[in-house]
């Protein structure tokens, strides 16, 4: 560690909060601008009575000005503290925060699976440019690249809920939580979306990068230095690849993580996603804008970790100007 | 600086490890490659001697010297024997060549920047090699890495071993890469244009060590470049590479006084000189792509050839300097040598100032020091200047300023009467027209997605939009005559063209806009020199027709001694001489050039 490398790890963080802090204040507002007697209507439904919808105001402070209104959840936010749903009045944290955790399991299991899948294919079809099966699969690949996650959803469901029946429909799909197996077959189609999803980009950067760096002079010469292929594949050629790879895995996460809420939806999984659509439909202030920050949160932690990751892999963006 | 070895010949047989290529022959099969790209190379690397392998680029000097230690790329098919006392290192399995290199056999790149793992601390690097051979750790590891970093002259090994390539210059990267090569004490080096892309000096401090090197440690070094001037003061022994095959070899000194091979003659005459400013004119032609079984592979080309060299491959014979050579009618050309020309350039050009560049300076934002630093000068209309320096000096900003690619930080610039204060989108057509500039690599310089009619159009219609569709063919169709290129060419695209054609192209490109100020930065730089003659014969000639004057960028002194009518040397930026080309090479004045002087290596000052 030093000062420099400090000041630049310094300089990101301080970026990345003040991300965060822009998220809210548009969040906020965007969800906020309106008259309160019209976030009570969209709450409490069209036929309403004026003493009902004054009660509504002013039990939820909505009287208040939008930039008090935006410091005081603010500041309960840092706190941990979400506020009280609007709709329900339960503690918004109580409900997001289950969902928060299935949905990050079910990001981070694609996702893992999709990375995973991706260098396997890429260093494999690296090792084999020009040839047949080269052709094929980065042709299959770039199929399945350009192909929305909805499609890859609604055809895994198609396939293996209609067409194979091999899981229960949506419908049969109510989240149980006394049974494992249960509960661990509700992951598998959502997670295979999100991997599907990532697979195809991971693997045609995990292609190039590693076919360029065998291709690389470092690699011959660290070969004619006699050196074990062991090392030369691992100290020379795949630390190199790796330097384009983060960054298009950070990319990946980012993808997986917003494709959460259209698997939620496709797939009836009880994750953050799903919430977040029933929440803007029913006008659920508070709910809303604590999974849009929730998400920002984890999309800025995974940039966060990306650029470390760089900093610790590339010693020219460490050391750059010494 | 040639040595003579004979003594130890007599002394017995030497130490160190000897390495014989005995008919090395290596085919690339494919499509449109019938011939062997390296035909029946036989060579023999002594113990503390330098063998040098000469050749223009795609010979199969780089090729040879790779098959040499066994190292083959897929689809290469790599016969004949390579032996190391008794070991042929082309017979044997993949594990035991790697106990040989980088042990007993080193081999060194060109670009030590792309030869170093950019992201790995060189003192890893370093130990990799020397744990492996020599199972080094700990305190022994780390004293050894020291001494090689001294040994290559290395400042301050111990900081040094922990930094990454990149914070270290080109050359300290060579030196670095030497150290590795050296780690375990190898009997064979091989060096693969290792001083290429460097800067005179930095060559010259580079090839002195190895000199030392190879003479104290006793390794046979094998040395790939297409610097002959560099091998003639470097090599004990040469070799000279045409198409595959080596068609002169002998005692570097013997080979460099009286060459006996057509080829060699004409490639020592196109080395620029900087005790004689004559060139000898470049050779018609490109070489073949492979070796060339069932004639001489150079006749085409060959302005000695006879109706036999057109039906007899030659077989190496004996020569008279106690090489072989590889020529039908070596011994009737005995004592035939090409003549050199004078460039015929509008030498007495007019009085009349074209250009007057006073006191400017630039200074880039974030930059440590200014790029250029209060540099005047005038240029004569029709006039040469020649703008001399090391990588980094400014000589290319200069040219950046007056073609307002960039606008000065300060000074002033005038242009016959027009101040150039502004970058070129804002000047006027007129002025742009009349400054043209030529970039050292047309791969980059031409667009690829054009065709070369497309890319010739272009100065045409935007600066001689009074011509119509007839003329202006005419003009692409004369213009490449000029440059001595077919008019099937108009219809190629860069990419079919080789790199001297290219850089033909985007002359002509330049002269189609009847420029009065031609700029060119390192023009000849990636060709080579057969090449380089022609290019530079051409810019001779079309700015003698149009009275242009030239502004001559380049790292090459004696490049430079020959063209230009007048010359600049820079450093860090500033002015360090300014002379007539002639008093310059007569009695320089500052020891800056006097330094970059002696630093370049001379053909035939033996």
């Amino acid at each position: 560690m030093n000062w420099r490398l400090l000041q630049q790890v310094g300089m990101r963080l301080g970026a990345n909060l003040l991300t965060l802090a822009l998220i809210s204040a548009v969040t906020f507002l965007l969800m906020n601008v309106k008259a309160p007697e019209d976030i009570a209507r969209s709450v409490l439904g069209r036929e309403v009575s004026a003493p009902q919808i004054a009660e509504f105001v002013a039990r939820h402070e909505l009287d208040r000005p939008v930039l008090a209104r935006y410091a005081g959840w603010m500041a309960d936010f840092v706190r941990g503290d979400f506020g009280k749903s609007i709709v329900t009045g339960r503690p918004v944290s109580a409900d997001v925060v289950t969902r928060l955790g299935r949905s990050l399991l079910l990001a981070a299991l694609g996702s893992l699976v999709g990375v995973t899948a991706g260098i396997a294919i890429g260093v494999f079809l690296a090792r084999r440019i020009g040839s047949k099966t080269d052709f094929r699969l980065v042709t299959g690949l770039l199929v399945l690249a350009s192909m929305p996650e909805f499609l890859i959803g609604i055809a895994l469901y198609l396939v293996f809920v209609v067409w194979l029946g091999w899981f229960p429909t949506q419908a049969g799909m109510a989240f149980s939580f006394g049974d494992v197996w249960a509960r661990a077959v509700t992951f598998v189609l959502p997670a295979a979306t999100i991997a599907l999803l990532l697979m195809p980009h991971i693997a045609r950067v995990a292609r190039a990068a590693t076919m360029e760096a065998f291709a690389s002079d470092y690699v011959d010469a660290a070969r004619l230095r006699g050196l074990s292929e062991r090392q030369v594949n691992w100290d020379h050629a795949f630390r190199n690849a790796a330097l384009p790879l983060v960054s298009v895995i950070g990319i990946n996460l980012v993808y997986a993580v917003s494709g959460v809420v259209v698997v939620d939806y496709l797939f009836g999984f009880p994750g953050l996603g799903a919430l977040l659509v029933a929440s803007i439909g029913s006008g659920d202030l508070f709910t809303t804008q604590a999974i849009v920050m929730l998400f920002a949160l984890v999309i800025v932690a995974i940039n966060v970790v990306v650029d470390l990751v760089m900093l610790w892999l590339n010693p020219r963006l460490r050391l750059a100007g010494r | 600086m040639l040595r003579d070895h004979d003594e130890l010949a007599i002394g017995g047989e030497p130490a160190g490890g000897r390495l014989e290529l005995r008919d090395i022959t290596v085919r690339h099969p494919g499509p449109g490659r019938d011939g062997p790209t390296v035909w029946n190379v036989t060579l023999t690397l002594e113990p503390g001697r330098i063998l040098g392998l000469a050749g223009e680029s795609g010979c199969g000097k780089s090729t040879t010297a790779k098959a040499a230690i066994g190292f083959r790329r897929g689809g290469e098919e790599v016969s004949g024997a390579s032996v190391l006392s008794g070991l042929d290192l082309l017979g044997l399995a993949p594990d035991a060549r790697r106990r040989l290199w980088g042990n007993r056999i080193s081999y060194v790149s060109q670009s030590a920047s792309l030869a170093l793992n950019p992201s790995m601390r060189v003192g890893r690097q370093l130990a990799q090699p020397l744990r492996r051979h020599r199972g080094l750790k700990g305190a022994a590891l780390a004293q050894r890495q020291v001494e090689l970093f001294e040994m290559v002259g290395i400042p301050n090994p111990q900081a040094a071993l922990k930094r990454y390539p990149f914070q270290f210059s080109g050359g300290q990267q060579q030196r670095i890469a030497l150290a590795i090569a050296l780690c375990c004490d190898p009997e064979i080096l091989i060096l693969d244009e290792p001083t290429t892309g460097l800067d005179v000096t930095t060559q010259a401090r580079i090839s002195a060590l190895l000199r030392d090197i190879a003479d104290r440690m006793r390794i046979a070094v094998l040395y790939v470049s297409h610097d002959l001037a560099l091998l003639a003061n470097l090599t004990d022994r040469l070799a000279v590479m045409y198409a595959g095959e080596i068609v002169e070899e002998g005692p570097t000194r013997a080979v460099i006084a009286a060459p006996r091979h057509p080829y060699t003659k004409i490639l020592l005459g196109l080395s620029p000189r900087i005790d004689d400013p004559r060139l000898v004119p470049g050779i018609p032609g490109i070489p073949p792509p492979t070796a060339v079984l069932d004639h001489c592979a150079f006749a085409p080309r060959c302005p000695y050839a006879a109706d036999a060299c057109h039906t007899v491959h030659p077989a190496p014979a004996a020569a008279a300097h106690g090489g072989v050579v590889r020529c039908l009618r070596a011994d009737e050309l005995s004592t035939v040598s090409p003549e050199p020309v004078a460039f015929a350039h509008a030498r007495d050009a007019g009085t009349e100032t074209l250009l007057i560049v006073d006191q400017v300076r630039l200074h880039y934002r974030n930059a440590p020091r200014p790029s250029v630093d209060d540099v005047s000068f005038k240029l004569a209309a029709g006039e040469w200047l020649g703008i001399v320096g090391e990588s980094g000096s400014g000589k290319s900003s200069i040219l950046k300023m007056i073609s307002g690619l960039v606008l000065p930080t300060e000074g002033y610039m005038r242009f016959g009467n027009i101040r150039l204060d502004s970058l070129a989108l804002a000047r006027p057509r007129e002025l742009c027209r009349t400054i043209q500039l030529v970039f050292q690599n047309p791969d980059a310089s031409l667009n690829p997605r054009h065709s070369i009619r497309q890319i010739l159009m272009r100065p045409l219609v935007l600066f001689r939009g009074e011509l119509g569709a007839r003329e202006r063919e005419a003009m692409i169709l004369a213009i490449l005559d000029r440059v001595r290129l077919p008019a099937s060419v108009a219809d190629r695209m860069p990419h079919h063209l080789s790199g001297g054609q290219r850089q033909r192209v985007a002359i002509a490109r330049a002269f189609l806009a009847r420029p009065q100020l031609l700029l060119c930065d390192e023009v000849t730089s990636a060709l080579d020199v057969s090449v380089q003659a022609t290019v530079l014969q051409m810019i001779a000639d079309l700015s003698a027709e149009t009275g242009a004057a030239v502004i001559l960028v380049s790292h090459d002194l004696a490049l430079v001694r020959t063209m230009a009518d007048r010359i600049i040397v820079m450093k860090d930026g500033m002015v360090v001489e300014q002379a007539a080309s002639d008093a310059l090479f007569a009695d320089p004045q500052s020891a800056y050039t006097r330094e970059l002087i002696a630093a370049i290596p001379r053909l035939g000052a033996a």
